[in-house]
């Protein structure tokens, strides 16, 4: 995830793929998949005993989508989700290649996961590494009744057997390229750009 | 109640400053850490006692590291301490006490450690009666070396976990006055804290017998006394330091009731402090000899936090310590 | 005699005060010098290059360990003459600590007829002052000096009686042998390690106050002059007694000093890595009384720079500084390291090369060494440019104690010659 002051202060290299009126109709189109979202125990549940799942943002893009999907159903859907963090820096499988890093944010739950729905929320889906160690941190804080991935976009490139259940968009990025998301200083979805990734 | 504040942490967001993370080899002592260096140790410990109130108090991180307890001075405690920090990140843990009897087998400390090196751990955690011991092996041995209290030199997770103890209750450090009291000459304690505290701005002072102030304790930055009412007048709070009872006796204090007397804390003492100062001791006490137990046990009492926060705080170092391994030349 | 006679070309000579001015050959035959002059030819003699080089008398060590009897495989007879040879020194004194101690003529025997079988070097025992070293009643000074022995002290025990160093003192007297100490407070110093100052206050380590040093210093100048005798200091480290020895001299008290080239060129400063082949019996000291001992050096206070060679095995300094055995070897290095000071400009060269000549023999009262024609040919010809490195190929002592291990040094004895033969060759 990027800070820009403004949508036009990206890097000069940078090519934008979704812009905030794109976004928009993005998270509006997620917002109603999330509302049809089925889910396994639903057979068994009356409508109005199903539980409302969490939104469940990972560090730090994925947090700030996951805050703006929630105003978007509580909009569209009258509900308002309880919202997640989860940071995956102490559970990374890279530690040994790249020493130690910095945490990037808190890992936050609203409360007892255990027989929770969580919607798992990214901004960019790539190796699909972050994704696991994702998933590794909600099970050392219980067991929840089920787990679903939400991205906003998908770059190809999985290198582990990961695939989303709700994707806002394919992207079409090339493997030597990175896709970010660009937000402003409240942490406003801005954009999704492309960039030649940092040597 | 004092407020809580969480450390490094903007009000208002769920994400935090990115500094670049340094690779920590070792950790010696804090004389020669950045106050960055130690505010981002602190950081994390931060992460790392969030984790330590999950019901699963367990991470991933260090799976496959050997971590190594090498005790040659015997503490239970700090050893406890530190084993669990290592199984909390994922780490086996071995551990060796030698008291001396290695050595009275003629074994030299290189030979007991380059045979414990042989055994492959990734980082030693070193306990030592003689200062510059852990310096001696980061010297000798191809591991991450931390150092967990060295004769009267530094004990760096305690001087971090005092220090973190301390941000969590006061916030911001700068300009806040801190009394450290007891035999600060042979303190490991005392030093660590000096040279950390110092580097994010807060003023020392030390205090005890002058009988137990080093030589030229001052160039060491802090302000010294050899009474403890100045220091402790308006201090932010307040560390008492353990009296070893094996040292009463010889030339240092006359007896431990004396020292009681004019150089313990009890709670008319503690009235010369601010209101609502923290009373910190490292452990073990002597109640009625250093600190009055009804301060022991008061509300401004941190010492079981200073416990608790012990385990985070060297989670933190475990951490950076052995990620930093990753970055080494392999085989 | 039948070694081959030798010319030495175009070298400077130091003749015990200054180096002379201009280059002479030197020619050397039959153990002595036979001619000092200009344009010297010889034939058949193995003709050498002194350009840029000091010719100097050899040097003598006023302290050193032989480690021999009792410790040969740390250092022994033949080893230390070697590691003196390619220091420069001809000559050693050697401390009565070994096992068993020096406090008999049979061992001071011992010693000598050792180092004269190997011939490379004159050593010089220092005899017990006490009876097994023990500072309680006095050893036979006089059969020890008969057999050798040139001086009398326990060596690295500090003298705790002052009436029994006093009854030495006077009984020395008899013998015109002189009392060795070294001046140390055991009480003051406690269990001490390093200097007692802002270095030990930050490593943790237990302090030597400087007090600890000149409070006998003070002491043992006053028992000198109470029994009208000579005391020298063997190793001093402080400014104050430094102070204590000028007025001491000036007042006509017959006390000498010497200092190590440690003590010359390092400060407490340099116990930061807590590295074991610095921890010394004479604590480094700070850098106002280095620039004390340099100063005290330079306008005769100090009248010696000894090695204080003390070679320790591996098992002895592969341990935690306070359980490693103290010293360090230094025989063969002293001769870079009181070069680094006059590198510096701390030192006077002169000076310098006084105090491993003619400043020695003074403390002893040996005839004073001169280079020219008729003299012992015990010399020393010295590269003060010369670069190398003190490593497995080059080091001749049994021990490898020192921090200047692998370092490069700056300054070397290029040829050594004991009574005109060739002990030592670059």
């Amino acid at each position: 995830m990027r800070h820009v002051l403004n949508a036009q202060d990206l890097p000069a290299d940078a090519r934008v793929l979704l812009d905030r009126p794109a976004i928009d109709a993005v998270l509006t189109q997620m917002a109603a998949e999330i509302q049809a979202m089925a889910w396994p125990r639903d057979v068994e549940l009356p409508l109005a005993d199903r539980p409302k799942p969490w939104l469940c943002g990972i560090q730090r893009g994925g947090v700030a989508l996951a805050k703006e999907l929630a105003e978007v159903i509580a909009r569209d859907y009258g509900w308002t989700p309880e919202l997640g963090a989860i940071d995956v820096t102490l559970y990374r499988d890279d530690t040994w290649l790249k020493g130690p890093r910095a945490v990037e944010g808190v890992t936050r739950l609203p409360g007892d996961v255990s027989g929770q729905r969580v919607l798992l929320v990214d901004d960019v889906l790539f190796t699909g590494r972050t994704i696991r160690a994702a998933l590794n941190v909600l099970m050392d804080f219980g067991r929840p009744e089920a787990v679903r991935l939400v991205v906003m976009a998908d770059r190809g490139g999985r290198e582990l057997p990961v695939a989303a259940d709700l994707t806002g968009r394919k992207l079409d990025v090339a493997r030597h390229e990175s896709a970010e998301l660009c937000v402003d200083g409240q942490n406003r979805l801005l954009s999704v750009i492309v960039r030649p990734k940092n040597p | 109640m004092l407020p809580q504040v969480e450390p490094g942490q903007t009000p208002g967001t769920d994400t935090l400053p990115q500094a670049p993370q340094e690779p920590l080899r070792h950790l010696l002592g804090l004389e020669h850490l950045s106050a960055e260096q130690i505010n981002s140790i602190l950081d994390l410990a931060a992460h790392m006692k969030a984790v330590n109130s999950r019901r699963i108090k367990k991470l991933p991180t260090l799976r496959g590291v050997t971590v190594l307890t090498f005790f040659v001075e015997n503490s239970t405690r700090t050893r406890m301490s530190f084993e669990l920090a290592a199984k909390r990140l994922s780490a086996d843990t071995m551990s060796f006490t030698a008291s001396s009897s290695s050595l009275a087998k003629g074994e030299t400390l290189i030979d007991t450690a380059r045979n414990l090196e042989a055994m492959g751990p990734d980082i030693v955690i070193i306990r030592h009666s003689c200062s510059g011991a852990p310096a001696l092996l980061a010297r000798t041995v191809n591991c991450g070396i931390v150092n967990a209290g060295d004769g009267s030199h530094e004990h760096p997770t305690q001087g971090l976990l005092d220090i973190f103890t301390l941000r969590e209750r006061l916030g911001d450090l700068r300009g806040k006055k801190v009394a450290i009291i007891g035999d600060i000459a042979h303190s490991r304690v005392a030093r660590s804290n000096i040279f950390g505290m110092q580097k994010l701005g807060v003023d020392v002072h030390v205090a005890g017998p002058a009988t137990m102030l080093p030589h030229a304790i001052e160039d060491l930055g802090c302000t010294a006394w050899p009474r403890v009412e100045p220091a402790m007048e308006g201090a932010d709070a307040i560390m008492m330091l353990r009296i070893q009872r094996e040292r009463q006796g010889n030339d240092l204090i006359p007896s431990s009731h004396e020292y009681h007397r004019f150089f313990g804390l009890d709670e008319q003492r503690l009235k010369l402090a601010k209101p609502g100062a923290l009373v910190m001791h490292p452990g073990p006490m002597n109640r009625g000899v250093e600190i009055a137990p009804e301060v022991a046990d008061g509300e401004q009492s941190v010492i079981l936090q200073q416990v608790e926060n012990g385990v985070a705080v060297r989670m933190a170092v475990l951490y950076l310590v052995g990620a930093s391994r990753g970055l080494e030349p392999q085989g | 005699m039948t070694e081959k006679p030798l010319l030495l070309r175009q070298v400077q000579i130091f003749d015990g005060e200054m180096v002379l001015n201009g280059a002479v050959d030197v020619h050397i035959a039959d153990g002595r010098i036979a001619a000092v002059g200009h344009g010297l030819t010889v034939a058949g003699a193995d003709v050498i290059d002194g350009y840029g080089k000091i010719l100097a008398p050899g040097f003598v060590d006023l302290r050193a360990c032989a480690r021999e009897p009792g410790d040969e495989h740390e250092e022994d007879l033949v080893s230390l003459s070697d590691a003196a040879n390619a220091g420069g020194f001809t000559a050693v004194v050697v401390n009565p600590d070994t096992t068993p101690g020096n406090d008999d003529h049979a061992v001071t025997e011992l010693i000598r007829r050792r180092a004269r079988e190997y011939g490379h070097c004159d050593v010089m025992p220092q005899g017990a002052l006490s009876h097994r070293l023990k500072g309680e009643t006095l050893a036979p000074m006089g059969e020890m000096s008969e057999a050798g022995a040139v001086c009398f002290g326990d060596g690295d025990r500090p003298m705790t009686s002052p009436r029994l160093l006093r009854r030495a003192l006077e009984y020395a007297r008899g013998f015109d042998r002189p009392i060795f100490t070294h001046a140390i407070d055991p009480d003051l110093a406690g269990s001490g390690t390093i200097h007692e100052g802002p270095w030990s206050t930050r490593l943790g380590m237990r302090g030597i106050p400087a007090a600890a040093e000149h409070v006998i210093v003070a002491r043992d100048i006053a028992v000198t002059q109470l029994a009208n005798s000579r005391l020298h200091f063997a190793r001093i480290t402080t400014a104050k007694s430094v102070a204590l020895i000028r007025a001491a001299k000036a007042e006509g008290i017959r006390v000498t000093a010497s200092v190590t080239p440690w003590h010359l060129t390092l400060t407490d400063a340099a116990m930061v890595d807590y590295d074991v082949n610095l921890k010394l019996i004479a604590p480094l000291r700070t850098e106002a009384d280095r620039q004390a001992l340099l100063a005290g050096l330079t306008d005769g206070t100090i009248d010696a720079i000894c090695s204080d060679h003390m070679p320790v095995n591996i098992a002895g300094k592969a341990l935690e500084f306070d359980y490693a055995a103290p010293g360090a070897i230094a025989i063969q290095t002293a001769l870079a390291q009181v070069l680094a000071c006059v590198r510096a400009g701390e030192l006077p060269l002169r000076v310098a090369l006084n105090a491993l000549t003619a400043g020695p023999r003074r403390v002893l009262q040996m005839p004073s060494a001169r280079v020219e024609s008729g003299a012992v040919a015990d010399l020393t010809l010295l590269d003060p440019q010369a670069k190398w490195t003190l490593d497995a190929q080059t080091n001749k002592s049994k021990s490898r104690n020192t921090v200047l291990w692998g370092q490069e040094l700056t300054g070397r004895a290029v040829l050594t010659l004991f009574h005109g033969k060739v002990v030592w060759r670059a």
